[in-house]
């Protein structure tokens, strides 16, 4: 038994990938509109960009707050109702310069699922137009992406190429975006320097390789019914059928409210 | 005018050749102090240091860069940054040319900024939900909200499943009122009481065990919303025909220092209440022994319908239980929990049997009239000390039973009585003591309980003529049962914590002593002296044993694994003063079990078992002289103390893919059991059995199979599910002295289809068929096929109403009016002010007045049919405060 305990340990270290560093972390404010129809739909979330050299990670404060906890020594998993409550938005984004490569990682429900795709997707037009946000000199840059046209507010003195979600390839930090209509809008909030540069375990072999358009449905179909989802991967509601199709039916209103995605085309 | 036309567009002409022949192309590389090239850096063209960026590049793998410029200006400003190094900057003129770019290092930082910093609640093992949000239109009482929350499932006897294990404590506002009986307050809670509901995983309840002994368990808190909580719920109910009533009034208060529930439920529409008080304790030690009620004796039964008990329960019930937690100081409670139940039920039937035995087909038709007449008290006092260093908990629970039933049977040659009185008495002690002791932990249990039963079944007239008067009728035969029993288990042992694991080996002891004296009396009181229908049993089961088990999960959780290694000293011993014969049996039993749980990818996971097991001969197994257990069956095992060996095996498969919402898993497993005995059956004319068990090796073996899947198609908004089983089991039975080899197999598919039609439509259909074959040796001998399908249909015609819609169809091949047909429906309006349900059911519109169903056992078939609850309508007003 023993030294199967070994055995069976080497073979989890084995798991293990290299780990990448990040020394600088950059916090947006994020407000988007849930209901495309619905102006005062506002809502409002955190995201956190860890800068490395080379490459970076994006994800929502609540993701990031999740994952920190599970990668403790002594791991604490979060309480589902908080998690659920501090994001709407659980996918991670790593960004590889080096290989010019985005990974979106996402867990739908229990499926762990991520696409590879290609970096520079945006063809930014440089603006001759400067302003002051939060002491950076920054300078305005045009793009389109995913069918919505952007403008982009970049700092030339932070050298990184990125910025928030999938945005990157300005020559400097992206400081503030916001889509034309003002439905997607990131600020910067904070930048700073880690004092401990952090060393994030990624390990995303155990993540499923999928397309963009299968994990976009994956994630729409938990959407719509999750409740059918965990069903269907054995977790049981006691409810009577009545019960079952009265939830279904606030959920599926819930889930026609939110008909705003940041990308409306790929 | 149009001269100044022609001239505006010539100056364009010469602005676009002269912009396009000024485009300038700058190339370089970037490189850091070692030379080595620097990928990533940013190379900004300005006019000058301060103003803006006219073009930009970014250095490729190689370090390079090209940038177009397009000005006019003589000079340019040029500037290479990356991170971590100084940023290179340097006035150029504006003329195609190559640049080598060499940074050098810094150590200076980025300039920080901080608009606002974000707070991060801390948190630990804890699901905490908020009611409001979960709580529905229609929810009135706890359990509704609850059965709802993401892993929570709500079995139909009530008890609570969390991630499809059972909940180990149902807390409210810490306080563990009801014990394992928490459907009391689960059904009858207000929801507007309640503020949060958290669910504990991996929940210690006893604090010194905290962070020494992992839990696997969870439990459930009820958080209130105020201090002093009085809360409850009243209902009442009204219907026809016959008159029917209904109601439930259970006040309840909550504070910090005291709770208490009480309760009065009655009803005759078929509501067995009695689950409101079931116990779903879960015993922490695992003692074998218990004080739950034996049935020796039994009036002949007709087997109830598979669907909910409104059907067909005929009852008249009254429940009362009063609850009380006293909390003395800080860790010490103080709780006391009665409960009677008094029910009277009747059951109408018919069941038609046809026994097979290799040379002959028997048949027996009985028409079936019973009451039961059921008078339970159960009490619990329990004084519990959990605090941090030490734990004391001790329970005295009894249960007192004064059941009676009395069944008529007709039959086409004769009519027979039975009555029973079946009184049961239990009292048990259970303690459990913790203390630490230094780094360790010193736990202690002691289990004690004793139990009396004097069972009386009187059968007129007399039955089994030839045995008892030489083959004449006669007019009675009267059984009694006296039997008793008592029991301690005691174990020791101690906890430690040894890095990531943890060590809790266990020494203990345990005795059982049982004593079963049987009877039989004929006409006038006679008793029947010969020796073989009497029993005088004493039986002493003890054993010395040690436990323990270890579990493992790999860092990336794709491994599980657990290994448990009991092993157990056992001996039994059994007394016939009757027989004045003595049989024994000594042995040392290691019974491991190892369970593997293996995630191969993301879509695929495996699992598998195996284990060993030992079971010996139960006092219920183990006399001598015959026992007239019902009116027709009369049973004796005069044979050695039973032993049986099980291997298990077992292994599956699981597929699960969210893009095609595609689901399948398939399972097998494998169960081969050895024992020493065999039991003989005798079947004589009208279905009399006599039960022997001979001493003779044996064995069977049993395979299972089983494979389900379900797929979602998003078009259709629907969802298919098909599910189906194979069973084989091959086992060895004498049967009038004739040694067989019965064979079994059945067959079973599922299927089910849920739609959403539209918003305000909802339909569900399920069906299932299966087959079931039996057979002595090669040669089949019946094939039982059975049908059942049902529809439901919703409507949502506004917010506060609903009705529903169901229809069912059983049909079974071998009897000839096997098709049964049920219509319901359903329909409830929701108040506003004040907050009250109005339902309205209307149940068995068709009027079915029996259910007929068919099955078969391993050598006969049985063909029953129960009397149903007539077509009624029941109106229920209910609310709660």
């Amino acid at each position: 038994m023993r030294k199967l305990i070994i055995a069976l340990l080497f073979l989890s270290l084995g798991n293990l990938q290299a780990q990448k560093s990040y020394t600088y972390k950059a916090t947006y404010r994020l407000e988007y509109q849930e209901d495309s129809t619905d102006t005062n739909s506002i809502k409002s979330e955190t995201g956190v960009l860890y800068l490395g050299k080379g490459h970076s990670r994006y994800s929502s404060l609540g993701k990031a707050v999740k994952d920190s906890l599970e990668n403790m020594t002594n791991p604490v998993m979060m309480r589902m109702d908080e998690y659920n409550q501090m994001t709407s938005f659980k996918y991670t984004i790593f960004k590889d310069y080096q290989e010019n490569e985005l990974i979106l990682a996402e867990k739908v429900f229990q499926y762990e699922l991520k696409y590879i795709q290609d970096l520079k997707t945006i063809d930014w037009k440089i603006q001759p137009e400067n302003k002051e946000i939060l002491g950076f000199n920054v300078q305005k840059g045009l793009g389109s992406f995913a069918g919505r046209n952007y403008v982009a507010w970049f700092a030339p003195e932070l050298p990184f190429l990125d910025g928030p979600y999938k945005f990157s390839g300005l020559p400097g930090l992206i400081v503030e975006i916001s889509d034309l209509k003002n439905q997607y809008h990131f600020s910067l909030t904070g930048f700073q320097e880690l004092k401990t540069p952090i060393k994030k375990l990624l390990n995303l072999d155990n993540y499923k390789t999928v397309s963009q358009e299968e994990l976009d449905q994956v994630r729409d179909d938990y959407n719509r019914d999750p409740i059918g989802t965990m069903q269907k991967a054995g977790v049981k509601f006691g409810w009577s059928e009545e019960d079952e199709a009265k939830q279904k039916k606030e959920l599926t209103k819930k889930y026609k409210e939110r008909n705003n995605p940041i990308e409306l085309q790929q | 005018m149009n001269n100044s036309k022609q001239f505006f567009l010539f100056l364009i002409l010469i602005f676009v050749v002269f912009t396009g022949y000024s485009q300038k192309e700058i190339t370089g590389q970037v490189f850091d102090h070692q030379n080595e090239k620097l990928s990533g850096a940013t190379v900004l063209i300005s006019k000058d240091s301060v103003s803006s960026i006219l073009a930009y590049a970014i250095s490729d793998v190689d370090g390079k860069f090209k940038i177009a410029v397009e000005t006019d200006r003589d000079s340019l400003f040029l500037k290479v940054s990356y991170l971590g190094f100084e940023t290179f900057k340097k006035t150029i003129g504006n003329e195609a040319q190559a640049l080598n770019v060499k940074l050098s290092p810094s150590s200076q930082s980025l300039k920080e900024v901080l608009v606002k910093s974000e707070i991060i609640q801390q948190r630990g093992d804890t699901l905490s939900f908020s009611v409001a949000a979960f709580k529905g239109k229609n929810d009135r009482v706890i359990a509704d909200v609850l059965k709802k929350l993401p892993g929570i499932d709500i079995r139909p006897n009530g008890q609570i499943y969390y991630k499809n294990e059972p909940i180990q404590n149902y807390y409210i506002e810490g306080l563990n009122l009801l014990e394992g009986r928490y459907s009391l307050a689960n059904n009858n809670l207000s929801v507007e009481a309640v503020s949060k509901v958290e669910i504990l995983e991996n929940h210690q309840p006893v604090k010194v065990l905290d962070s020494l002994e992992f839990s696997e368990r969870s439990s459930i808190n009820i958080k209130l919303k105020k201090d002093v909580t009085l809360s409850g719920t009243a209902t009442a109910g009204m219907g026809a025909a016959p008159l029917l009533w209904k109601t439930n009034v259970t006040p309840m208060i909550f504070t910090k220092k005291r709770q208490a529930i009480v309760t009065y439920q009655s009803n005759n529409t078929g509501n067995d209440v009695s689950g409101e008080i079931r116990n779903f304790s879960i015993k922490h030690s695992g003692s074998e022994f218990d004080i739950d009620k034996t049935d020796w004796l039994s009036i002949q039964n007709v087997s109830e319908p598979p669907f909910r008990a409104e059907r067909w329960l005929d009852n008249n019930i009254h429940l009362g239980s009063l609850n009380i937690l006293q909390h003395i100081k800080e860790d010490l409670d103080l709780k006391l929990n009665i409960s009677y139940l008094n029910d009277y039920q009747q059951q109408d039937g018919s069941t038609q049997t046809r026994y097979f035995t290799p040379t002959d087909t028997i048949d027996v038709i009985e028409n079936t009239n019973n009451a039961i007449f059921v008078s339970k008290l159960e009490g619990q006092l329990t004084f519990e000390n959990n605090a941090d260093k030490n734990y004391l908990k001790n329970q005295l629970e009894f249960n007192g039973f004064w059941n009676a039933n009395r069944g008529f049977i007709d039959r086409p040659d004769a009519q027979i009585k039975q009555q029973l009185d079946n009184p049961f008495f239990g009292i048990k002690n259970d303690l459990r003591l913790l203390r630490t002791l230094g780094k360790q932990l010193i736990t202690f249990d002691s289990n004690t309980g004793f139990t009396a039963t004097n069972q009386d079944l009187l059968v007129q007239p007399g039955q089994f003529e030839a045995i008892f008067n030489d083959g004449d009728p006669y007019g009675e035969i009267r059984q009694l049962v006296s039997s008793k029993k008592i029991y301690t288990d005691n174990s020791a042992g101690f906890t430690k914590a040894l890095g990531k694991f943890t060590l809790s080996p266990k020494f203990g002891f345990s005795i059982q002593n049982q004593q079963l004296d049987t009877d039989i009396f004929l006409e006038n009181g006679e008793e029947v002296l010969d020796s073989d229908f009497k029993n005088r049993n004493q039986f002493v089961e003890s054993s010395v044993y040690f436990k323990n088990a270890v579990s493992f999960e790999s860092k990336d959780e794709t491994w599980n694994l657990s290994l448990s290694t009991p092993l157990e000293f056992k001996s039994f011993r059994l007394e016939d003063e009757n027989f004045e014969e003595q049989r024994g049996l000594d042995r040392l039993v290691f019974e491991p079990y190892f369970y593997v749980k293996k995630k191969l990818s993301a879509f695929w996971d495996a699992n598998a078992s195996a284990g060993l097991s030992y079971d010996f001969g139960k006092l219920q197994q183990l006399y001598y002289g015959f026992l007239l257990n019902g009116y027709r069956n009369l049973n004796r095992y005069n044979a050695p103390i039973s032993e049986e060996t099980q291997q298990n095996y077992s292994g599956g498969l699981n597929y699960r893919n969210p893009l095609k919402q595609l689901f399948l898993d398939a399972s097998y497993s494998y169960n081969f059991t050895e024992n020493n005995l065999l039991y003989s059956s005798n079947i004589g004319e009208n279905g009399r059995t006599i039960l022997e068990a001979v001493a003779r090796d044996n064995s069977f073996d049993n395979h299972s199979f089983s494979a389900g899947g379900s797929k979602y198609f998003r078009k259709l908004k629907t969802t298919f599910k098909l599910n189906t089983s194979y069973n084989l089991l091959k086992r060895q039975q004498l049967l009038n002295n004739t040694m067989a080899e019965v064979k079994t197999r059945s067959f079973t598919l599922r299927g089910s289809v849920d739609a959403e039609i539209s918003s305000w439509l909802i339909a569900n259909y399920s069906g299932t068929s299966s087959t079931y074959t039996s057979g002595f040796g090669e040669r089949d001998f019946q094939q039982i096929e059975t049908q059942q399908h049902m529809i439901d249909l919703y409507f949502y015609p506004k917010e506060n109403q609903y009705l529903s819609v169901s229809g069912e169809y059983y049909e079974n091949s071998l009897s000839e009016n096997g098709d049964n047909y049920f219509v319901n429906l359903g329909y409830q309006f929701t108040f506003s002010k004040p907050k009250m349900d109005l339902n309205i059911n209307w149940q068995n519109i068709l009027n079915t007045d029996a259910f007929t169903k068919a099955y078969n056992n391993q050598y006969y078939y049985v063909q029953s049919s129960y009397r149903l609850r007539p077509s009624q309508v029941l109106a229920t007003l209910k609310f709660t405060f």
